[in-house]
Order: C-alpha cells, then sequence, then structure tokens
C-alpha cells in the first residue's frame, strides 16, 4: 500500500503541469478583460497560477489523495471591478468566454447574523473559441475566477495578510477588530450602488450624459475647465431640443457638426481665447452642442431656453459669435 | 457665406461730419492715417456686430453697373491687396471712401464714423465697411461732494458701439467669379425717406440689390405657397397662409422670410428657412413689391382632395366660418347658403 506522497513528489507533479494553468489564467484573464474594456468598464484583472510552494503546502495541510485534481485554484484570476452594480455584467462576460461549472456567492454561504470574506467565485473551464489552436490542451483544465468589488478586494487582501499570515495565534477579540470592518464593505458597495440608482432616476440624468463626450470634444479648442453647475442649467433643456437618443446625440450630431465647422471653431476659440469680456457659456462642453443647435434650429432653441434660470443674453452672445440670428419666440 | 468665420485683420475708422451742401461752416473730415489698433476684445467685439447685424436683416447685393460710386474699385482694390501693401491700399482706399461719403451726403445724412476693415470670411479675403453714428451716453460713477457720497455723471459725446447701437449699417464684400458679390444690413433701409434709406447702398457703396424687388417679392411668395403645400395639416395650411397674406399685404417697405415665419409653429420654422433655401427663394432682406402677385393676395382659395369644389373668400371670413377638421376629413363652414348661380368654372 502506498504512503502518502511525499513533499518532492507533489511539487514534482505539479511543477510539470504548473507552465499550462500559467497559460490557462492568461488566456481567460485576457478574454474577460477585453470584453469588459470594450464595454466601457473600468476592471482590473489579475491571473496567476499558483505557486509551487502554496500548492505542495496545501496538499500536505488538507491531506489530499490527488492533490493535482483536487486542488481547485491552481490557475487563478481575479476580477476587480468599481461598482457592485457591474458585476452581474462581469458574470454575463465570465459565462460568454467559459463554461462555468459551479459558482459560489461567499455572502448567500453566510447566515444573516455572520459577517466573512465577500465576492463571488466561479470554477470555470475556458470555450474553445478563446483559446488559439496551440492552447486547445487548456479546454479540459479548471481555473478559479474570483469576482470582487474593490471595496470588497481591499478588505480580503488585509485580512488575508494580517489574519492567516500572521506568525502569532490571534486572540478572537483582535480577529474580531478586522472581520467586523467586512461590514463597512458591504455598507459601502450598498450605499454607491443606492447612488447611483438615485443618480440614473435624476430627471436630467440622460441628458447630462453628453457632457463626457462633449468634453472630449471640446478639448480640441481649449483647456479651460468648466463649471459644471452652469452645464446642469443649460444641458438638458438644449439636449431635448434635438429630439434625440441623448446616448447617441454628441456622435450622431455634434461630432459631424464640429467635423464641418471645424476650421470656423478653431478660429473662434483662438480669437476668444484672451478675451476678458467674452461669455462664460463659450468654454463650457455644451457651446458645441448649442453652436450645433444654433445652425441646425435656432427658432427651436430659442424658445427651449431656459430663460427662468439663465439670460437670453448667454445664448444671445453665442449665437453673435456664431454669426445667426436669435429670433424671438412668436 | 459663413459668418462664424468672419476674422477682421485690420480696421480703420474716419470722422465723417455733416455736411450741409453750400455750407460754409461745414466741419472737416478727421482721416486717420493708419489703421487702429485693436485690442483682443475691440477686435472680437466689432465681429460680433457685424455678424449680429447682417445675420439678422441683409439684403444680397451686387456692384450696379450704373453708378459712379469709387467704392466698388476701392473695395476691389482692397480685397485683392498683396499682404505687404494691405495696410497702406487699406489708408488709401478707406479714405477715398470717406472722402466720397462726405462729398455725397446731404444735410438729411446723419454725421458718424466711417469704419473700413480687412477681413477674411471662409478663409478668403473680403472687406467689410460700417457707418456708424455716433450715440448721446452718460458715464455715471460714485464721487464724493465733501464728506458725503453722490454720483457724478458725464455727458458722453463719442461713444459709438454700444450693446444696443441701433443705427449700424455695415456691408460685406468678397470678390467671386461673377464679380463683386455681397450682404448689406442697414438699420434705416426700411424707413420711409427713401433718400435716406437708399443712400447707403445706392449712392455711397453704389450697390444694387441681387433681384428685383417685384421678382423676390414674387418668389418669396411662391415659396412660401409651396411650402405651405407640404404641410399635411388642413387648419395649420390655411393659418399659415393667413399669415402669408398679411405679412404680404401689411405697410412694411421691406419684407424678410422671418416675418412670416415668426408667425408660423416654432418647429415649422427651420423646416421652412430649409424650404425656402432649397427652392432658392431669398432668405434675406429685400424691399417689398407686390406688383406681380397682387391678385393672389386678395383672397384666400382651398381646393379639396376628393372633390372638384374650390372654397375662395377673404382670409377674415375663412378664420371666422371655416373650420377644418382633419381627423374626421371634413370642412366646414358655419353659415347658411345665401343664393346660387352657374358660372364658368
Amino acid at each position: 500500500m502506498a504512503g502518502p506522497a511525499s513533499y518532492t513528489e507533489i511539487a514534482e507533479e505539479f511543477i510539470g503541469e504548473r507552465a499550462r494553468y500559467e497559460r490557462l489564467a492568461a488566456v481567460i484573464a485576457g478574454a474577460v478583460g477585453t470584453d469588459l474594456a470594450a464595454l466601457h468598464r473600468d476592471v482590473i484583472v489579475q491571473w496567476r497560477a499558483k505557486d509551487v510552494r502554496s500548492f505542495v503546502k496545501k496538499a500536505l495541510r488538507k491531506r489530499y489523495d490527488d492533490p493535482l485534481h483536487e486542488i481547485g485554484d491552481k490557475a487563478g484570476v481575479r476580477v476587480i471591478a468599481h461598482y457592485k452594480e457591474d458585476l452581474d455584467l462581469v458574470e454575463w462576460v465570465i459565462e460568454n468566454r467559459c463554461t462555468v461549472h459551479a459558482k459560489e456567492s461567499k455572502l448567500e454561504a453566510l447566515q444573516y447574523d455572520q459577517l466573512g470574506y465577500l465576492g463571488v467565485h466561479y470554477e470555470v473551464s475556458p470555450r474553445l473559441e478563446i483559446l488559439e489552436p496551440t492552447d486547445v490542451d487548456l479546454l479540459d483544465l479548471r481555473a478559479e475566477v474570483q469576482v470582487h468589488t474593490k471595496a470588497q478586494s481591499a478588505w480580503a487582501v488585509v485580512s488575508h495578510d494580517l489574519l492567516y499570515k500572521s506568525p502569532l495565534d490571534i486572540a478572537p477579540e483582535l480577529r474580531r477588530t478586522i472581520t467586523r470592518l467586512v461590514a463597512l464593505v458591504e455598507l459601502f458597495d450598498d450605499e454607491v450602488a443606492r447612488f447611483q440608482h438615485e443618480l440614473r432616476n435624476h430627471p436630467d440624468f440622460t441628458e447630462m450624459q453628453v457632457l463626457e463626450p462633449l468634453d472630449d470634444l471640446l478639448v480640441e479648442f481649449t483647456d479651460r475647465r468648466p463649471d459644471r453647475a452652469l452645464s446642469a442649467l443649460v444641458v438638458p433643456a438644449v439636449v431635448r431640443v434635438f429630439e434625440k437618443d441623448p446616448e447617441t446625440l454628441v456622435a450622431d450630431v455634434v461630432e459631424p457638426f464640429v467635423a464641418t465647422h471645424r476650421a470656423a471653431l478653431e478660429h473662434i476659440y483662438r480669437a476668444y481665447a484672451e478675451d476678458s469680456r467674452v461669455t462664460p457659456l463659450l468654454f463650457q462642453p455644451e457651446a458645441l452642442l448649442i453652436f450645433a443647435s444654433l445652425d441646425a434650429d435656432p427658432y427651436r432653441l430659442r424658445e427651449a431656453w431656459p430663460s427662468n434660470e439663465l439670460p437670453i443674453d448667454l445664448l444671445e452672445s453665442l449665437a453673435n459669435i456664431w454669426g445667426v440670428e436669435l429670433a424671438d419666440p412668436g | 457665406m459663413n459668418l462664424a468665420s468672419l476674422t477682421i485683420d485690420e480696421l480703420i475708422v474716419h470722422d465723417v461730419p455733416l455736411h450741409r451742401v453750400g455750407a460754409l461752416d461745414n466741419e472737416d473730415l478727421v482721416l486717420s492715417e493708419v489703421p487702429s489698433p485693436l485690442t483682443v476684445e475691440v477686435r472680437n467685439l466689432f465681429s460680433e456686430r457685424i455678424k449680429r447685424s447682417l445675420s439678422r436683416n441683409h439684403f444680397d447685393v451686387e456692384r450696379d453697373p450704373t453708378s459712379t460710386s469709387p467704392v466698388p474699385d476701392l473695395v476691389e482694390e482692397l480685397i485683392s491687396a498683396t499682404s505687404a501693401r494691405s495696410a497702406a491700399v487699406l489708408v488709401d482706399a478707406s479714405q477715398k471712401m470717406a472722402q466720397h461719403l462726405f462729398s455725397t451726403q446731404t444735410g438729411s445724412n446723419p454725421p458718424g464714423l466711417l469704419i473700413v476693415c480687412r477681413t477674411l470670411i471662409d478663409g478668403k479675403p473680403s472687406a467689410t465697411i460700417l457707418k456708424l453714428e455716433r450715440e448721446d451716453a452718460m458715464h455715471i460713477r460714485l464721487a464724493s461732494a465733501g464728506t458725503k457720497k453722490t454720483f457724478g455723471m458725464d455727458y458722453l459725446r463719442d461713444l459709438m458701439l454700444g450693446k444696443n447701437t441701433k443705427v449700424f449699417k455695415a456691408a460685406l464684400f468678397t470678390i467671386e467669379a461673377q464679380g463683386l458679390d455681397g450682404m448689406v444690413s442697414d438699420g434705416q433701409k426700411s424707413e420711409s425717406n427713401a433718400e435716406v434709406a437708399n443712400f447707403f447702398l445706392h449712392r455711397f457703396l453704389g450697390a444694387q440689390l441681387k433681384t428685383a424687388p417685384d421678382v423676390a417679392t414674387k418668389a418669396l411668395f411662391a415659396g412660401t405657397q409651396a411650402f405651405i403645400n407640404t404641410l399635411p395639416d388642413p387648419e395649420k395650411q390655411a393659418r399659415y397662409e393667413i399669415a402669408l397674406l398679411a405679412t404680404m399685404n401689411s405697410p412694411s417697405k421691406t419684407i424678410r422670410y422671418s416675418m412670416i415665419g415668426g408667425q408660423f409653429d416654432t418647429a415649422d420654422r427651420k423646416p421652412y428657412e430649409n424650404y425656402l433655401k432649397s427652392v432658392e427663394a431669398p432668405t434675406g432682406q429685400f424691399d417689398k413689391d407686390v406688383r406681380l402677385i397682387q391678385p393672389q393676395l386678395k383672397q384666400l382659395v382651398f381646393g379639396f382632395k376628393k372633390s372638384r369644389l374650390r372654397l375662395s373668400g377673404p382670409s377674415e371670413d375663412v378664420e371666422e366660418f371655416v373650420r377644418f377638421k382633419k381627423a374626421q376629413g371634413t370642412t366646414e363652414i358655419k353659415d347658411e347658403v345665401k343664393d346660387v348661380r352657374g358660372g364658368t368654372r
């Protein structure tokens, strides 16, 4: 009867396989990270093959008969999202790119009166379509994908370092000082999610989404910092004049307008760069939207202008700069 | 011409006083000998006022071949000058323009300042001529009387370009294949004194409207009527047609499409402007002359989709007695038949 495998035997067996697990982790991390970037999600993707020493220690400590098959995290990928609300999208991408054999939500595993490690772990193998021909040998291998929010990740790293790697046997009351911090992590993620929900439900939220792409266009002409409070007063009304989807308004209307009138816009921003009497509206991202609106339909813009909050002089000053008549509403 | 691209390169100012023909005590012209130095603010302020004036009520003009005014040739000389000679040409040409203005104007033309600019529009050299009248103003400033605070007031005679300066004539010229091409805005063009109204355009600038007023009026009328007939709502069609006839029949001496379009629903104004441009109907301001369309201004005439019926009458009767019910596809006349007779059509 064969006795327990020795440290050297276990190590040699894993060393022979480790390079494959390293490739596996890299392939999965690359596919998931690329898809999330394409979806404009700002995430951090980390990957690694398990360290040989850690593998052996785990095998010996847990007395696995067949550690190469029984240890699940030989290839590990970690996806860290900024926001809790992005986690569903991360899962969707993982399911698209991998076959999911098991999913474990750490929160769901906790009782309502327990605190502990958070995050979701997936046991996966890669789908054939993400493998290069030279990597098809990875098809049947399994990796562990951990998905965290940034807050969950911060707590996991700190608690792992302080509690599990500690050289001392830490007293329970001292362990609890670290463990109980995870309540703040839950609170943090939930409050951020609530804030985002409230923001999206604000009546002007959809219209205000044009600001970022407008800002990207405006930096071609000026580097002045805009006044966001002024934008909040102007943008919703001007966006509504176009009667188009705000998400595509800049790409569909303003970008072609800027491309057509680039020379005139460059001239204007150069001419007014040092003009002390110029309207502040010129250096706001929404100025490009207003110029496009003056060009397309000054009548509707004049009517839609929030005159109860902003003097019409502001709009007239831009109309004078653009050389367009701003007719009074009939 | 894309007014957004207008740039002022250089500018010169001449003082043209009142000129009473035959008077011995006329003041002398004060002619600048070099262009005025321009700060960023002054350059932009002039540029904005020119754009504002020309965008609101300009006439499309061209050289009047019968005119003896030297201005068209001077403008061409100014636009064509090489950069090395541009300042010298600006001084010389503008002084001659000022002398021409002074010698041709009479006591009914108010004194003012003649400003000539070398400009660029759409990247092409151009010339812009402005005539401003002096305006009175008070400068009010905090002062003290002994130990008491008060406001001191100074009378300013020289203020010439305030935000709301009304008497502001502007002309912008470029050289195109067919010759001198321009746009002119004249705040006095619509006034009743024809001599004063036409002085700037004809006698001083030596220019004329591109399209004869009667032809332009007819083109605007026809273009507007065609636009109205593209609309699907008969109630709106009737309302807009009434606005068209009312504007054409108004006592105003000049007309511009916005005087009609201003009575349309906001959502229809830009499509109306675009439609006029697409059929090359005039969108600038011009003298109204309804001689060619006089018979069509007397009453509204409606044709119908299914029948050969026609409905005609004065616009005020249509407004009072006719109701268009688009949803039901019917037209209702709220009146009783008084008599009936046979006719040719």
